[in-house]
């Protein structure tokens, strides 16, 4: 197996010897059957060899099924970065909830899939806003479960355990057996005697205790959700003034002040998984606080693996980017779509799957059929050799031409990539593949690649190939930047084809 | 919130209507009323790539999926991956998860009240309800209800015809536009809280030339025609092209792949003409005289006028037009309803009759009143099961139905695993809700553990017709034995074998100043050859000549006065006289019968004709013999039947044998708890016979028995084995005696003839007499000993 540090490298590294770090693409070819079991996923594959794209490690570093060192180490929710390296972690972390959430929007806009693209689209826009803050899963606990909150605050459930302790005889109310047993076994002829000099006996006292299972559920999931809730506040410091952020802040500090109050009233944590009691499943507002952990806690669960497979959901941000910038163009209609299945629980970093092609739009004053195949499957030498892992594939119905075809990759690494680099070796490779023998023109190629905060674009030309380089973020002015600069060379891809 | 969801999934242009919708990014929009779109001509296309493997999608990612389009669009366009939903509607019972995926595609019911809206005509079996439910459970919606589609377009319209008076209306018609032409309903309109249709009938069809497939062959045959080469447009055929056509919807111009995977731009005809049909004039004859008539299609546009003015001038009335979701809009209102408890619509049951056996026969049994109307989604439960009866020792129960939806009667047959040890009653159950299903049919009984399903499905369809089928039910009625005539003949009148005969001794003793009553009383009861002098009718023997029976009639005269001098203190002092007059049977003048019974209820020393305990033996015999007068016979009973079991002996048993055998009026006397008392004392007199010698005394047992089957001239069914438990019981106190008999048979070879008779008595019991005489058998035993 060999390593690549960008899809469009020419250059391949021995697996053993190779360490990747912040800056590289975990990528890899590879032989069909070798190593099948190590974790990796295969991104495209023709004849006996494939693409790997292999996992980030959590901890930041690790020796198989590559060698890693360098990553920032996934943060812990709601964690305050102190240290450079916790500072990037976060910072990393936010990028990768802003491609989710966009990915997530996905989920919403299916709801009516007659107006699917459209819908995304509106949410997409949206979220160039960043006053405008996302929806995210604490956002509707804030909402939710608040009136809930308060309620148990009021009346937080209480039980009466009996203990056994040395009491004044005048206020003894209640003996048991073993009470007894050490009242007999005290020296003196009555009970004044043997209550000794102090007065008092061994009796059941019975003292308020709050510690019960549901007070420790309460109060682990007060813990979670002030910290995804800072985590969240922590991501949308530039949507201060919105309602929503204010009401997940004033979520953060209820949450706080009750995990306090419990933890005054020497509640303890309960730990993840316990199976529920009575008052868990019965009680209306327990019910709720428990399905609430438990979302919360599986989707900490689920960044842990979303954390791994950050490249696929960037991969897939791209997909619906590309294909939103298609059903953008004025003359495009879209004429097939391949249904879209959306995943509860994301599979490697994925959230929807899909057949291919994904969609197909008509550009009907262009005379032009293009096709966005994500993740294609069959293909050509020339595309298993480019390594781009989203095609445009082009038809001119106006001309008997050949099928044009467009790589779009889609890089991901912790470190920024600079456009104008990357557009100049992606060009070489474009051009080094029109120059071999296939069945389809290639002459265009894009690259979108995170911009971490600042947008940039670059075009290359090597030779009649010619490739764009765009960083867009999910978020903010970067993403409208990026949005706009894709549909340009979107529209420019098909002006010169009708040229 | 509760989420409410309406679903109309016609395979047409598919709806569904619902209060909330997820908004991308946002906070969902609740209790706002949805309509979502799930395509037009509607199909279900299987997905490879899914979590589950493959996976069935529906809805408008489906239409506009390339699977199934044709090898153009490469594996995915294998004909196979894309499934029309009209024709999986046709077997939804096969295509629940795909049917589910449609639905799922147009609004996710997980918790929801889910309304589902089913076509009212009478292809929709409940097989198919049954499968539509299981949609709603798969997607896990929280209530779930199925309503016809005319119930629907009645709630929508309540909105969307707001110009109508619906307090005016009484009558609606609904006709709905379906593939093969238009579906009718009449509903009323019942006002209560809130409006509700009445349904009352089941809808009907009528097939025509308007109906959707027909105007979808016209549609795909126009834009065939638009192809570069109409004899390859397999393309046109995969797309949703001819459907928007058919369906009115307008649209420009759509490159299609070809199976070669090349692009060809169809563009719609300019002008599309739906052919000349006709409206069926069944369907103006059945909504004759309502008060409004709605009508629901999918089709928009040109085609919805053109459809819509040819039904109204074929009607001669106004249609008020409902839009194509509002079927979707109406099944939402049904399940804000459903929800909040409000009346949606009232049903009738479709009913379910089975074949029951009574005193008359067998006859039909109609598990549902016929008057039976139920709100929507409430269940009946029969009040009045059909009540069967199961015999000890039968290993299957055959029960037959007939359904009101279903041409054919079946009949189910069920499997006991341990038969009962007695005859036990059961009872048919039925449940059933108004479009939900199958009734549910359970067999009760104490002989079964828990109760038993009968399940439609299985059992087996027949050949006849229900009126048929009870007809080869009816069963032969059970024998009743004749009455018996003891014969009279002229033998012992006259002189033979130098004995003489009753004129003889008539005369005789006519002339004499004492007349030796006893002497002549002998002999009226002696018989020659079988036959008396006097008929147990009271009749003479016919060839008697006529100074013969003057002198019977002068000896009478004289009886009766030496009687009543008895009972007035005075005449002779023994019952001599009144044995001659008692032993003329039915010819005994009637007044003497009371004081016959008087004197069997008086104590002994009491009466004039009881003065020792011997006579009272006289008295009961005699009242057997001579009472033919139903109040008589009703007084000797009373006297009879107050008597413990302990006290009946052979006379008691003598004198109600004699009247249940002799009298047609008797049997019919008697109350069925009279006729199970004394058959316990018939069942008792057989049982002390067994073990024991034989003597005259142990015939009555049997006598009586014979005599209490006549009990049949009231109620036929009444003693036979297997439908009566006594009549089990007497069969196995007679059979014991046969048992006993048998044994001795060797030693005795007259007890043969008694050995035969009981088994004739066992064959009465089973209703199944070979010897209809067999009380003269029985009385010609009882002489004879």
């Amino acid at each position: 197996m060999y390593l690549v540090r960008r899809p469009w490298s020419l250059r391949s590294e021995d697996a053993e010897e190779t360490v990747f770090g912040p800056e590289d693409c975990f990528l890899g070819d590879a032989e069909s059957g070798i190593d099948r079991n190590s974790r990796h996923t295969k991104l495209l594959s023709r004849e006996k060899r494939e693409l790997r794209l292999f996992p980030y490690p959590k901890t930041g570093s690790a020796d198989a099924p590559i060698r890693v060192s360098g990553l920032p180490a996934r943060p812990k929710i709601g964690l305050e970065p102190k240290t450079p390296e916790e500072k990037t972690a976060v910072e990393a972390s936010g990028r990768m909830h802003r491609v989710l959430a966009r990915i997530a929007e996905l989920e919403g806009a299916l709801d009516d899939p007659e107006n699917l693209w459209q819908r995304l689209q509106e949410a997409w826009d949206r979220a160039e806003d960043e006053s405008d803050p996302r929806m995210s899963e604490i956002v509707r606990q804030s909402n939710q479960i608040k009136p809930h909150l308060i309620e148990l605050e009021k009346r937080i459930r209480r039980v009466l355990r009996r203990n056994r302790e040395l009491t004044p005889l005048n206020r003894v109310q209640e003996m048991d057996r073993a009470s007894m047993l050490w009242m007999v076994r005290q020296p003196g002829k009555n009970t004044a005697e043997r209550a000794g000099a102090d007065q008092r006996v061994l009796a059941i006292v019975r003292h308020e205790n709050f510690d019960t299972l549901e007070n420790r559920v309460l109060h682990a999931y007060l813990k979670l959700a002030s910290h995804f809730a800072r985590q969240w506040l922590r991501e949308h410091k530039r949507a201060k003034s919105s309602a929503r952020f204010k009401m997940v802040e004033s979520y953060f500090r209820l949450c706080r002040r009750i995990a306090r109050e419990l933890a005054n009233l020497g509640v303890a944590i309960a730990e993840p998984g316990v199976p529920a009691n009575y008052v868990l499943m019965e009680d209306r507002s327990y019910r709720a606080v428990d399905e609430a952990w438990d979302r919360l806690l599986r989707q900490d669960k689920a960044e842990d693996e979303l954390w791994a497979w950050q490249a696929e959901s960037w991969t897939d941000f791209c997909v619906l980017a590309v294909t939103l910038a298609l059903h953008g163009l004025n003359e495009s209609i879209l004429i097939a779509q391949a249904p879209l299945v959306w995943v509860d629980e994301a599979i490697q970093g994925r959230r929807f799957l899909h057949d291919r092609p994904l969609a197909v739009f008509w550009l009907r004053e262009s005379g032009i059929i293009v096709e966005v195949q994500a993740r294609p499957e069959e293909i050509s030498a020339n595309q298993f050799a480019a390594r781009a892992n989203l095609w445009l594939r082009v038809t001119d119905l106006k001309t008997d031409a050949v099928e044009r075809r467009i790589p779009v990759w889609t890089p991901h690494s912790f470190n920024r990539m600079s456009a104008q680099s990357e557009a100049q070796s992606a060009s070489t490779l474009v051009h080094a593949l029109r120059n071999r023998p296939g069945q389809e023109v290639l002459r265009e190629g894009l690259i979108l690649m995170p911009a971490h905060g600042v947008t940039e674009t670059y075009e290359a030309t090597s030779g009649g190939g010619r490739v764009q380089a765009i960083a867009i973020d999910a978020v903010g002015e970067t993403l409208k930047e990026g949005k706009t600069a894709l549909a340009n060379f979107v529209r420019t891809c098909f002006q010169e084809s009708e040229a | 919130m509760k989420r409410l969801v309406g679903y109309d999934l016609n395979g047409w242009s598919d709806f569904s209507a619902r209060n909330w919708l997820e908004v991308p990014g946002q906070e969902t929009l609740e209790n706002q009323d949805q309509v979502i779109q799930g395509g037009i001509g509607g199909v279900v296309v299987t997905v490879k790539e899914s979590p589950q493997g493959t996976e069935f999608i529906g809805g408008m990612q489906a239409q506009r999926a390339p699977h199934g389009r044709g090898t153009g669009w490469g594996a995915v366009g294998a004909k196979e991956n894309r499934s029309s939903l009209l024709q999986l509607l046709e077997k939804p019972n096969d295509y629940t998860r795909e049917i589910s995926s449609a639905l799922f595609a147009m609004a996710d019911a997980r918790k929801a009240t889910a309304v589902f809206s089913i076509p009212d005509i009478p292809a929709l079996v409940e097989d198919h309800q049954e499968a539509f439910l299981k949609c709603l459970e798969t997607l896990r919606a929280g209530r779930r209800l199925l309503v016809w589609r005319p119930v629907l377009a009645v709630l929508a319209a309540f909105e969307e015809c707001s110009n109508v008076q619906w307090d005016d209306v009484k009558d609606i018609g609904v006709i709905i536009h379906t593939s093969k032409g238009f579906s009718s309903q009449r509903l009323q309109l019942r006002k209560e809280k809130v409006f509700a249709p009445e349904r009352r009938y089941s809808g009907r069809h009528h097939d025509c030339d308007l109906g959707l497939e027909a105007l979808w062959g016209q549609a795909k045959a126009a834009l065939k025609a638009r192809c570069a080469n109409p004899e390859k447009a397999d393309h046109v055929d995969a797309s949703q092209l001819p459907s928007k056509l058919a369906l009115g919807h307008e649209w420009d111009a759509e490159p299609l792949r070809r199976w070669n995977g090349s692009w060809e731009i169809v563009t719609p005809p300019e002008e599309f003409d739906i052919a000349r049909g006709k409206v069926p004039e069944a369907l103006a004859d059945h909504l004759s005289d309502c008060s409004i008539v709605l009508f629901q299609s999918p089709t928009v546009g040109v085609v919805r006028d053109c459809v819509v003015q040819r039904l109204t001038t074929q009607l001669g009335c106004n249609l008020h037009c409902l839009e194509p979701q509002a079927i979707a809009r109406g099944a939402l209102e049904a399940a804000r309803r459903l929800s909040e408890n409000l009346p949606i619509y009232y049903d009738f049951l479709p009913q379910i009759s089975t074949i029951v056996q009574d005193a008359d026969g067998a006859k039909s049994y109609d598990l549902i009143p016929t008057d039976a109307l139920l709100p929507a989604g409430q269940s009946y439960r029969s009040d009045q099961p059909a009540r069967l009866g199961l015999l000890a020792g039968m290993e299957e129960i055959k029960i037959h139905l007939k359904k009101e939806t279903d041409a054919t009667p079946r009949r189910a047959v069920v499997t006991l695993t341990t038969p009962p040890a007695k005859n036990t009653p059961i009872e048919l159950h039925l449940q059933q809700t108004p479009a939900a299903g199958r009734a549910r049919m359970t067999l009760v009984s104490e002989a079964f553990s828990g109760p038993i399903i009968v399940d439609w499905e299985t059992a087996r369809e027949l050949d006849q017709n229900w009126e048929e089928v009870i007809e080869s039910l009816e069963p032969e009625r059970p024998t009743v034995p004749n009455r018996l005539v003891l014969p009279c003949g002229t033998d012992t009148w006259f002189e033979q074998d130098n004995r003489p005969g009753l004129e003889d001794l008539l005369v005789q003793e006519l002339s004499s100043r004492d007349p030796k009553w006893n002497t002549l009383a002998s002999k009226l009861s002696s018989r020659s050859n079988g036959k008396y002098s006097i008929s147990s009718d009271g009749e003479y023997p016919s060839q008697l000549p006529q100074p013969s029976r003057y002198l019977l009639e002068d000896a009478i005269s004289l009886a009766e006065k030496d009687v009543q001098e008895r009972l007035a203190g005075r005449g002779t002092n023994n019952n001599h006289s009144l044995r001659f007059l008692t032993w003329l049977f039915h010819m005994c003048p009637d007044w003497v019968v009371p004081h016959l019974i008087d004197g069997a209820e008086a104590r002994t020393g009491y009466h004039a004709f009881v003065q020792s305990g011997g006579s009272r033996g006289l008295m009961l015999q005699a009242i057997g013999r001579t009472a033919q007068d139903p109040e008589h016979q009703k007084r000797a009973f009373k006297h009879l039947l107050q008597l413990p079991l302990g006290r009946w002996k052979k006379d008691q048993i003598a004198c109600a044998a004699f009247l249940l055998s002799r009298n047609d009026s008797a049997p019919l006397l008697l109350e069925r708890s009279e006729v199970d008392f004394l058959a316990k004392v018939a069942e008792t007199k057989v049982l002390e016979a067994v073990g024991k010698d034989f003597t005259s005394a142990y015939i009555y047992g049997p006598y009586l028995l014979v005599g209490l089957l006549r009990w049949r001239l009231r109620d036929p069914w009444a003693l036979v084995v297997g439908r009566d438990p006594v009549a089990d019981d007497l069969l196995s106190a007679t059979r014991k005696l046969m048992a006993h008999l048998k044994r001795r048979m060797s030693r005795d070879g007259n007890l043969k003839r008694y050995h035969d008779i009981l088994d004739q008595v066992c064959e009465e019991l089973e209703g199944k007499g070979t010897n209809p005489d067999i009380l003269i058998d029985i009385e010609g035993l009882a002489s004879s000993r």
